[in-house]
């Protein structure tokens, strides 16, 4: 008699199996684009103090057609990032008064887009001339 | 003749007792429109193939015992309407990540183990006797654990979990949401006892947080909403033994 079928182990493709494993990768995924964003602003932020032609230096990237790109892809993947962990507050912070739970859709924007919203108009305002 | 409508199930088949490699073999069923995937498998088993080996109970979603992977989703068999997979085919596997003692019946061995790591029970040193009374719980007391005691045990989430796969060793969802399900039970005071079974790697931060086992849940127990829980206390744990005075420890 043959032991237990075992299935085979998850090859490296494991997330393309399910709709909400691609998504959680996706989220993983987003953080990564996130942190180099973050080295490649913090290198310029080390460098400032070198003098004024890196601040230029740093003017004239942002304009480069590549820069925008990434940009733009380092914004679409912070708002993906936030929203995907905004949307499970409901789930790792539930908000009980007693025997009340307050509906997820109302734990989500209490705790996530809210704060998010109030405090990007502020950034917006201190950014404004 | 069962009914007026037909479809195709194609089903895993496995005989360790045959020595041969699992495959699967198709059967065209005429169904009536209130039946279920189980219903379908049965009337096989009765009818036409009794060699198919599976597991059910109930038939009403409280055993846990007919747990199947249906066209690729973790699922209840009886609760899993034919009609809703129309025209078919629909492929029924065993839960996936479980090995497979025969056909559809996987092998729970694993599980069993994983539940008893977690001491799922309360645990306290002043035991009352009967003549005290019961230990009683406020409705926010009850609140605070119920939807995690509804697990019916039927594993969907270990097969929704790509954790399981990944690290074979992860004590999983169902066990880790009963083990949080009594840290939250004011009459429980044994979280110290189970600290060491649920804080590891492969426990309470083997979770990636897919969530996928809160999805496929059919009860909604939450076990992801569980670990998380869990995440944040035994954090907020490890930061109080932090900050204390070195002599206050333990
Ligand atoms: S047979 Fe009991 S849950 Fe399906």
């Amino acid at each position: 008699m043959n032991p237990p079928y075992t299935p085979p182990p998850a090859g490296p493709a494991w997330f393309l199996q399910r709709k909400n494993w691609l998504l959680f990768m996706i989220r993983e995924l987003t953080s990564a684009v996130i942190a180099l964003y973050l080295v490649f602003f913090l290198v310029f932020l080390a460098r400032f103090g070198g003098g004024a032609w890196v601040f230029e230096e740093f003017l004239a990237l942002l304009t480069h057609p590549l820069s925008m790109a990434g940009h733009a892809l380092a914004f679409a993947a912070a708002v993906w990032h936030s929203v995907s962990w905004f949307n499970t507050s409901a789930q790792v912070m539930p908000i009980r008064i007693g025997t009340w739970r307050m509906p997820g859709v109302a734990t989500i924007i209490i705790t996530g887009y809210a704060p998010w919203l109030i405090i990007s108009a502020l950034v917006f305002w201190a950014a404004l001339p | 003749m069962a009914g007026e409508k037909r479809i195709t199930l194609e089903i895993f088949r496995y005989n360790p007792e045959d020595g041969g490699e699992p495959f699967f073999q198709s059967y065209e069923v005429e169904y009536l429109n209130h039946w279920v995937v189980l219903d379908a498998i049965n009337w096989i088993k009765d009818e036409i193939d009794g060699t198919i080996a599976h597991r059910w109970t109930c038939r009403m979603g409280v055993c846990g015992s007919c747990g199947m992977m249906v066209n690729g989703e973790p699922k209840l068999s009886c609760h899993s309407l034919l009609r809703d997979y129309a025209p078919g085919p629909v492929r029924v596997e065993p839960l996936q990540h479980f090995p497979v003692e025969k056909d559809l019946m996987i092998d729970k061995s694993g599980f069993m183990e994983r539940l008893a790591e977690v001491k799922p029970y309360i645990i306290r040193d002043d035991v009352n006797d009967t003549g005290n009374g019961e230990y009683l719980q406020t409705p926010a007391q009850i609140a605070a654990y119920h939807e995690h005691s509804m697990c019916i045990n039927c594993m969907l989430c270990y097969a929704g979990c790509p954790v399981m796969s990944l690290e074979p060793a992860f004590l999983g969802p169902a066990a880790l949401a009963l083990g949080q399900r009594y840290n939250l039970d004011s009459r429980d005071k044994g979280q110290a006892e189970r600290v060491d079974a649920m804080s590891g790697d492969e426990g309470l931060w083997g979770c990636t947080f897919v969530g996928e086992c809160s999805v496929v849940c059919p009860k909604h127990v939450d076990p992801a909403g569980a670990i998380q829980k869990g995440k944040i206390a035994a954090a907020k744990q490890w930061y109080a033994n932090f900050i204390k005075p070195k002599g206050a420890k333990k």
